[in-house]
């Protein structure tokens, strides 16, 4: 098994400065927050391929592929099932529920991502609706943080704080609880994928207008068509 | 076909009439928030968000359904969207069942059981994928509250 790499964000996306820290009280300067994922789906082909990162088709500066030659890799991508024109015609859509299925291979993503954050001196995780919810808490769990559900709207009962995001089309809304993260929480984001990072950026948005920092986003799955949702528009190595 | 067994209810609700209660059931109730008339008036909703952000209390309640359902055979967790997603992945890893999401409509990919149940006002509907239990597979169900077991008693059909 490759050693993991040190703990360092390698992708860095800049988020925007301007609206979202108006209103902020002053902290430091924020640095970029990098995106991981185990797997990240080819673009050439609609099956998952395992990438060490950059090399072939796959464009520069993408999140980076956690652990790629690790064993268990393997056995996890394998298990994700690929249902095509989901939820609608020309999205092949990664389903996670078969690798629920299979004990080892949800143990084994779990694992990856202890192994990864666990000396990293994370207080919170915050996992996205819905499927935030399923990988979030084991990892909260076995490392000792609190968890936070960010959800749609109104699902949170008492005072929350909510950040809009585009859709392709329209706005969506996260929220999450006031007080539940506090200023100086060093967070963790987790969702089961990312395809544009548009509700990761708003996630990443939510935590740090409380104040925390935000060590990294960390998702199971990784689209090609990961873009950025920030000013610049640029990735950064 | 499938033997189902309802996951327990809240512990402190249940278990604090009884001798010596578990010492870990205090911190699990007294996380527990309730916020008066959410999601409509007259309603007191059981907040179980305070006990997320306590880790040794959230472990605490994980701990005990996984000392309950250790060595029984348990072949799968299914757990209810969206907060049965938030306990039952724990429990399911601990004791090595498959977790199976019981969602609401639309939401899982390809071929699902779908079983409608009674609101208060009008019904509602929980679906599961076809393939994700088998006949014979013992089961445990897991919610983060029953109230008039409408829900909990569709994800038994769904299952049987």
């Amino acid at each position: 098994m490759l050693p993991l790499l040190p703990f360092q964000p390698r992708l860095g996306l800049r988020l925007p400065s301007a609206a979202a820290a108006a209103s902020a009280p002053p902290f430091p300067p924020r640095g970029p927050t990098g995106v991981v994922s185990v797997v990240v789906v080819g673009r050439a082909r609609s099956s998952v391929r395992l990438t060490g990162g950059g090399g072939g088709g796959r464009r520069r500066g993408s999140a980076l592929a956690m652990a790629s030659g690790d064993a268990r890799v393997a056995g996890i991508a394998s298990s994700i099932r690929v249902i095509p024109d989901f939820p609608k015609p020309g999205i092949m859509f990664q389903d996670i529920t078969t690798l629920l299925l299979d004990p080892k291979a949800f143990r084994d993503t779990i694992d990856l991502f202890v192994e990864r954050y666990k000396d990293q001196g994370i207080t919170v995780v915050a996992g996205v609706e819905a499927r935030g919810f399923i990988f979030g808490p084991p990892i909260a769990l076995a490392i000792g943080a609190k968890f936070v559900p960010l959800r749609k709207p109104k699902k949170l009962p008492g005072e929350v704080i909510s950040e809009e995001y585009s859709l392709e089309y329209g706005t969506d809304k996260i929220e999450m609880h006031v007080g539940a993260v506090e200023a100086n929480d060093r967070a963790l984001v987790v969702d089961d994928l990312i395809a544009t990072g548009g509700t990761l950026c708003a996630a990443v948005k939510l935590l740090e207008r409380v104040g925390a920092k935000v060590v990294e986003c960390a998702c199971v799955i990784e689209l090609p068509e990961l873009k950025v949702c920030f000013a610049s528009n640029k990735l950064i190595n | 076909m499938v033997a189902v067994d309802e996951a327990p209810p809240p512990a402190a609700a249940k278990e604090k009439d009884r001798g010596a209660a578990d010492p870990r059931l205090q911190g699990i109730s007294d996380a527990i928030r309730v916020v008066p008339h959410f999601p409509k008036p007259g309603i007191m909703f059981n907040d179980i968000t305070p006990l997320l952000l306590r880790p040794a209390v959230f472990k605490d309640a994980v701990d005990m359904f996984v000392e309950r359902y250790r060595g029984m055979g348990i072949a799968a967790v299914a757990g209810i969207e969206a907060r049965g997603f938030i306990f039952g992945p724990a429990i399911a890893l601990a004791i090595g069942a498959k977790f199976i999401p019981l969602r609401k409509p639309k939401k899982l990919p390809g071929d699902v059981f779908s079983e409608s149940y009674v609101l208060e006002y009008g019904t509602d509907c929980l679906e599961m994928h076809v393939g994700a239990i088998e006949p014979g597979d013992r089961a445990v169900v897991v919610d983060d509250l029953v109230a008039t077991g409408g829900t909990l008693s569709a994800a038994i059909r769904l299952l049987g």
